[in-house]
């Protein structure tokens, strides 16, 4: 057999810094109860405590911001290492970061490449030790996929601008200390030409934030009001009407690996186990022809999907960058775990319409009302379709039809 | 971590397909489909020569060298160039004898094989092997019409037949697939070889391995062939492949296809390495690649038009083949039994 043969299993190095984050994880977690809510709230005091304690731990120790230059607070090390830590943290029992999420993963990448080294020396350590808490203020009640036609307006004054408009859907940013945010700068000329991105400080006078419940109870997302905040031009991103390159970097470091491996919630051994217990008429539901169908189907994708993320990881561990195709595990995951969560609420019967704190059905039902929020998030569905298309596939770009109109001749 | 093809066989994989472009055109297949000839002797000729026929068989047994993984690249281009050549049955007879048969038996067969003189069928078969001698009847035996000697499988045998004796009846069918010359078989008493039980084990999952890695092959065909037309056919003043339910579609069969390729190399990986989870690799491979190259062949046709139902167009060789490669190891359902009945072991 050639020696290049495929094998899932770590180089020696890899194996060694496997065991190095396994027993590192270990000795940590001693401090922590092991208690974890179902999803996290960090609304929760305990909940956000918990977080930052563990985030500042992990900087301390190297582990924050893994493939992060040293110089920041970053672990200076390889993308596939943070591959390993992260595969290591999730079987673990440690406490949820979630809130930190687009800080690391969206607003770290993006002020690395379009900040000033003074800016990177300031604000990426806060943020790597979970100090700091980003928000990214994109959507708006106009547009979400359409997001090259924010309205926030920036205005010149000086060496400042001057923002107004509204943001929604924001994650976090009831917590946030800072944010991303793309503006309109320029309405003469169109959408795509008249945008400039900045970073904000989310205390500036004229920020308002007010929290939007989810569908679920939780409130993970805001509306942001902007009126008259001055933001100095030094907290510039790229050039001025130059701010839909930045968000494109921004949107790119959202998607890679997005849903590949990572998502938490039901799984496969979930719905047997489930299935196992369940009846149809009197035999258990796991007998059932049409219900073992369904799960060899799910199986079928769940597992397609992780082993496309080992096919990911191979590419990061020779050096190369995953390319669009891998954002097919997060289109899929969504509406699979919806299907499935529905599924099993389907199965369960009439009792499943009780979904109380104590019920049997509780946690199912959580999962499936948060399912929806999957299949928009970072990119709606239909949106990943176009993307996978048209840069996979090569198809024609979308018909854009507002493509050379001055942005204020629109509407 | 290396989940990928080696350069080296990326390497084949890109000779592969020059070699089925310039060997195996579309008057190759259509001779066959329009009954001129019963299979492509020639690109059969041109694959031996190229040692194609010995991949993945030790050179101390005549063969080229090389792993699983490359005679699964093999099945891929075939599959690709809706070659009408015995390979995955010849394939599978060769690694099962390499890999199961004895001294005697590995003598006696993979040299001709190898040679390319000898082609192979394999199926299973309802009947009794006793007494070195099997009598039963093989309903479908893949490439059976042209084929030398079958490796047949009874409940609890398996077994070579040589089916040039005078105990060995053969009548073709009418294939839904007429690029494959498969026959029924009916023996009595024909002289039987037994491999050891542990084959009868192996050969369904390699069977389904293979055969993946052939319906992948056709599924990206249908893929390209599907994209260059909505290129290039317009409807209302536009290339079709610009309407969004076109774009969506193609990107359903893509998203089909990726998650079949990871399920083949997953299942090819797991016979090389004998894996515990074996079983349950090689059914995902089956019914990922049946479902990806059924629906493909079936949507691509769709996009292509009235002239995607024409006898003169592909579409229907690729819909004819899927199907075929769908059905000859069981049907899906039959797989994902076995999918749903291994992942129960695994989750006690
Ligand atoms: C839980 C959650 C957290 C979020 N967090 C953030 C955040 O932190 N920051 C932030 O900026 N945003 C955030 N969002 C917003 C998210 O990015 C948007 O919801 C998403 O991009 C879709 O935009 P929209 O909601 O305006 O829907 P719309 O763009 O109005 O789309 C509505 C429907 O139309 C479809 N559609 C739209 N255009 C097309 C097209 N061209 N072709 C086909 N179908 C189309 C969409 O797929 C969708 O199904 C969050 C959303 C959720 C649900």
């Amino acid at each position: 057999m050639s020696e290049a043969m495929m094998d899932f299993n770590d180089s020696p190095e890899q194996a060694n810094y496997r065991m190095q984050c396994r027993s590192w994880l270990a000795e940590a977690l001693t401090d922590f109860d092991g208690r974890r809510p179902h999803f996290p709230d960090f609304d929760v005091p305990e909940v956000m405590a918990a977080a930052r304690a563990w985030q500042s731990r992990k900087a301390a120790a190297g582990y924050a911001a893994i493939s992060s230059p040293r110089g920041y607070g970053g672990g200076g090390g390889s993308r596939i290492e943070q591959e390993i830590f992260d595969q290591e943290e999730r079987a673990s029992p440690a406490p949820f970061t979630d809130v930190f999420d687009i800080g690391l993963g969206m607003a770290l990448p993006t002020m690395a490449a379009f900040a000033t080294p003074e800016q990177k020396s300031a604000l990426l350590p806060p943020l790597i030790a979970g100090r700091d808490i980003w928000c990214q203020l994109f959507s708006e009640p106009s547009c979400g996929s359409d997001l090259a036609a924010v309205r926030t307006r920036a205005i010149r004054d000086g060496t400042d601008w001057i923002l107004d408009g509204q943001k929604i859907w924001t994650s976090y940013a009831q917590h946030a200390d800072y944010g991303l945010i793309l503006t309109r700068s320029n309405p003469d000329v169109p959408k795509h030409k008249g945008l400039t991105c900045f970073f904000i400080d989310m205390r500036a006078p004229g920020v308002e934030v007010r929290p939007i419940v989810q569908m679920a109870g939780i409130a993970e997302y805001n509306e942001v009001f902007f009126t008259g905040v001055r933001v100095p031009d030094a907290q510039r991103l790229g050039e001025v009407d130059g701010g839909w390159s930045v968000a494109l970097s921004t949107l790119m470091h959202e998607r890679t690996l997005g849903g590949a491996g990572k998502v938490r919630g039901l799984t496969i051994a979930d719905i047997i186990e489930g299935a196992r217990k369940l009846q149809i008429g009197d035999v258990p539901a796991l007998a059932d022809g049409a219900v073992r169908e369904r799960i060899a189907d799910w199986w079928i994708d769940m597992e397609g999907i992780r082993l496309n993320y080992y096919r990911a990881l191979t590419l990061l561990t020779r050096g190369e960058t995953p390319g669009p195709e891998f954002s097919a595990g997060k289109l899929m995951s969504g509406r699979q775990v919806q299907e499935m969560a529905a599924f099993m609420l389907d199965l369960s019967g009439p009792s499943a319409i009780d979904i109380g704190d104590d019920s049997d059905s509780a946690g199912l039902a959580m999962e499936w009302l948060m399912a929806a929020r999957r299949r928009l998030a970072g990119g709606a569905d239909e949106i990943m379709k176009n993307i996978l298309a048209e840069r996979v596939l090569g198809l024609p770009v979308e018909p854009r039809l507002d493509k050379d109109i001055p942005f204020r001749d629109l509407f | 971590m290396n989940f990928e093809l080696s350069p080296e066989q990326e390497m084949l994989r890109e000779m592969l397909q020059r070699f089925m472009t310039e060997k195996c055109g579309r008057d190759v297949v259509r001779a066959i489909v329009d009954g001129q000839d019963e299979w492509a002797a020639e690109l059969w000729n041109a694959m031996q020569q190229l040692g194609l026929l010995g991949i993945g068989i030790d050179e101390i047994l005549g063969g080229t060298g090389g792993c699983l993984m490359e005679v699964c690249l093999v099945a891929e281009a075939l599959g690709h160039g809706l070659a009408p050549v015995p390979f995955v049955p010849t394939a599978l007879v060769s690694q099962i004898i390499a890999r199961f048969g004895n001294e005697h038996q590995r003598e006696r067969l993979l040299p001709g094989i190898i040679a390319g003189g000898v082609r192979t069928t394999i199926a299973a078969i309802d009947g009794q092997f006793a007494d070195g001698t099997i009598s039963g009847t093989a309903p479908i035996a893949l490439d059976g019409a042209i084929a030398d000697i079958a490796l047949l499988a009874t409940n609890t045998h398996l077994v070579i037949v040589p089916l040039d004796g005078p105990h060995v009846t053969r009548t073709p069918i009418g294939s839904v697939d007429r690029t494959r010359s498969i026959a029924r078989l009916s023996l009595a008493a024909a002289p039987a070889d037994a491999l050891p039980d542990a084959a009868l084990d192996w050969w369904q999952d390699a069977a389904a391995v293979l055969s993946g890695f052939e319906q992948l092959g056709g599924t990206e065909r249908v893929i390209a062939m599907t994209r260059t037309h909505v290129l290039e056919r317009r409807s209302f003043g536009r290339a079709i492949g610009s309407y969004q339910a076109v774009k969506h579609r193609l990107v359903d069969m893509h998203i089909k296809a990726l998650i079949a390729r990871a399920h083949a190399y997953h299942g090819a990986w797991a016979l090389m390495t004998d894996a515990p989870e074996r079983r349950l690799a090689a059914a995902g491979a089956r019914v990922a690649a049946s479902e990806a190259y059924r629906f493909s062949a079936r949507e691509g046709l769709q996009l292509h038009g009235a002239m995607g139902t024409s006898w003169e167009h592909d579409a229907h060789l690729h819909l004819r083949r899927a199907e075929m490669l769908g059905l000859v190891w069981g049907g899906s359902r039959i797989w994902k039994e076995r999918v749903v009945v291994q992942l129960e072991q695994a989750h006690v």
